[in-house]
């Protein structure tokens, strides 16, 4: 069920990210999530594209890279996130990062999530009943 | 016609042979410059010297040193030894360190000069069957100049291309089957990587060795050029005061460059106190000129640490070996009062699996030195985790203390943001106003 998430270390200088998006946008890549995590040093920009191999394509000659992750999909309601983390909590899973969002078709908020391993956590979140989000899913939105 | 030598009774001429020749050069090239070149004279007989003295090749060391500020002093015409309607050509230093140096040539410098280069190209394998694909620069530089000069005497099909405008660079060296390179080190590993972008590796050409000089560079570095272009790399040494690339060049063995003895002597100096060190010892290069006629220099202050061994070479020359210089004692940075050459920083780079691009910058913050290094991320090293970069960048920075014995600071930006150099790399940039 793993998402391919895009990765690009970026320098902390103005325009690196519009650089990115122009090539994105120049190859034809739709994006559905995107952040940037920043030290004092550089970023790290980390995006769901539509079609993960085509951005990565595109990004050619960039420290780029395809990282998989997990999505959960979960009702946009107060306290369903901290729900599904307790349940990550109680098992010692470690989380690196995550990011979430709402889609605009179905209302549904999407949480995406960097584990140190992901078989291990999606275990525990199907076991709680917590619906992974498909590739799919947050590749079509 | 495959040749081993250019020139073999020159170039494998026994020893004692070879000191008589340089003995007898030398006694005239003396008495050529206290002739015609008043500044040197008199600087002779404030040494209280005169060309009489010279009786053996030791007695050298009783001649006054000369450095580029000497021929700084006398521009442009005081070391002019000819008359001017005698030269045919003058090139000059690019004046990264200061004011140019020009330099005269007359017919006879020209042709031993290419002589030089020449010797280079067939020691690097090349004859008349060859292509020889001529990247550096044209004009006053003397790269161009020189390995175009020995390639034609050489009878090698001959490629100007000069440097810069890569695209036609790699097109030429397709369309035309280049089988050598010549270019500064910097410029191959850049040529290098911009074929492997376009999906051209090292059986995409043609190319079978390179000749590569005009600054520093390192071990590593070859290695990396040799797996990127397919090619076995050679390295040629020169300085535009004794004529330009070719005073000295390497041989199949790859293991230092065989100095032309025939027309330069070589010593090794402590450069604190300028006295003459025995053969093998570590300290600077000190040139003279043995037949110059426009343009003759002697015991000239090269700034280049090096060394120098005499052992019996598998390739038959019998021209003494320099090591690849660690660096100009003028490209060496004193950060807090430690001695840094940037080819350490290469070694390291090149070592840790980071490409030979980088930067280094140097400044004083409340009267301590900083020294920062950037470095380009190769993508295949990319992680999506700033920790995990965090951790490359310390890793670095350790072992780079390993190798400078102080701690720099490391910057790792994305690939291809430093400028490539298509001639002498710039990478030092020392912000420090110490004046």
């Amino acid at each position: 069920m793993s998402i391919q998430q895009i990765s690009i270390f970026l320098a902390n200088k103005p325009g690196s990210v519009s650089e990115v998006l122009n090539v994105l946008t120049d190859a034809g890549v739709d994006l559905n999530a995107l952040t940037v995590a920043d030290s004092s040093k550089y970023g790290v920009m980390r995006l769901i594209a539509n079609d993960p191999q085509k951005a990565l394509n595109a990004l050619k000659g960039y420290a780029a890279g395809i990282t998989d992750v997990i999505a959960v999909r979960i009702d946009d309601s107060p306290g369903k996130l901290a729900e599904i983390l307790n349940l990550l909590r109680d098992e010692q899973i470690t989380l690196e990062y995550l990011y979430a969002f709402v889609a605009p078709i179905d209302g549904s908020a999407y949480c995406v999530l960097r584990v140190p391993d992901n078989a291990v956590a999606e275990e525990c979140l199907q076991r709680n009943g917590v619906r992974l989000a498909s590739p799919e899913d947050l590749y079509n939105i | 016609m495959k040749k081993r030598f250019y020139q073999p009774s020159l170039e494998t001429m026994p020893l004692e042979q070879l000191r008589t020749l340089q003995l007898e050069k030398l006694k005239h090239q003396v008495l050529h410059m206290w002739n015609h070149v008043a500044c040197y004279r008199a600087k002779m007989e404030a040494a209280g010297v005169t060309p009489d003295d010279i009786q053996t090749l030791e007695d050298i060391s009783r001649l006054p040193f000369l450095s580029k500020s000497d021929l700084r002093d006398e521009y442009p015409y005081g070391f002019l030894a000819v008359p001017l309607s005698d030269c045919i050509r003058i090139q000059s230093t690019s004046g990264t360190t200061g004011k140019r140096v020009i330099a005269y040539y007359t017919k006879g410098d020209v042709n031993l000069w290419e002589d030089c280069c020449a010797r280079a190209i067939v020691a690097a394998g090349g004859s008349n069957e060859d292509v020889v694909h001529v990247s550096y620069g044209y004009g006053l530089f003397t790269g161009g100049a020189g390995l175009n000069g020995g390639s034609q005497k050489l009878g090698s099909l001959t490629l100007p291309m000069s440097s810069g405008n890569t695209e036609r660079q790699i097109q030429f060296m397709q369309d035309l089957s280049s089988t050598i390179l010549c270019c500064t080190p910097s410029y191959a590993a850049y040529l290098g990587e911009s074929m492997k972008s376009r999906g051209l590796g090292p059986d995409d050409n043609r190319l079978k060795a390179g000749i590569f000089g005009a600054e520093p560079w390192t071990e590593e570095m070859r290695q990396e050029i040799q797996s990127l272009l397919g090619i076995k790399a050679y390295d040629i040494y020169g300085l535009t005061e004794l004529s330009g690339p070719g005073v000295a060049f390497e041989c199949e063995e790859q293991k230092g460059m065989h100095i032309n003895e025939d027309h330069f002597l070589a010593e090794i100096i402590d450069p604190d106190t300028g006295e003459v060190l025995p053969e093998g010892s570590i300290g600077e290069l000190v040139l003279s000129s043995l037949d110059k006629e426009a343009f003759p220099l002697l015991r000239y202050r090269t700034r280049d640490i090096c060394r120098l061994v005499r052992t019996e070479c598998s390739c038959g020359r019998t021209f003494v070996k320099m090591a690849r210089p660690m660096g100009r004692s003028d490209d060496m940075l004193i950060i807090r009062g430690v001695n840094v050459f940037p080819s350490q920083i290469e070694t390291v780079l090149l070592k840790e699996g980071y490409p030979p691009n980088y930067m280094i910058e140097v400044d004083r913050v409340r009267n301590t030195d900083t020294l920062l290094i950037q470095v380009e991320l190769p993508p295949e090293h990319f992680t999506d985790l700033l920790g995990d970069i965090q951790k490359r960048e310390d890793h670095l920075i350790a072992s780079m203390r390993d190798m400078l014995g102080i701690t720099p600071k490391v910057q790792l930006v994305p690939p291809h943001t430093i400028p490539r150099s298509e001639g002498k790399a710039v990478r030092v940039i020392d912000h420090r106003k110490l004046t």
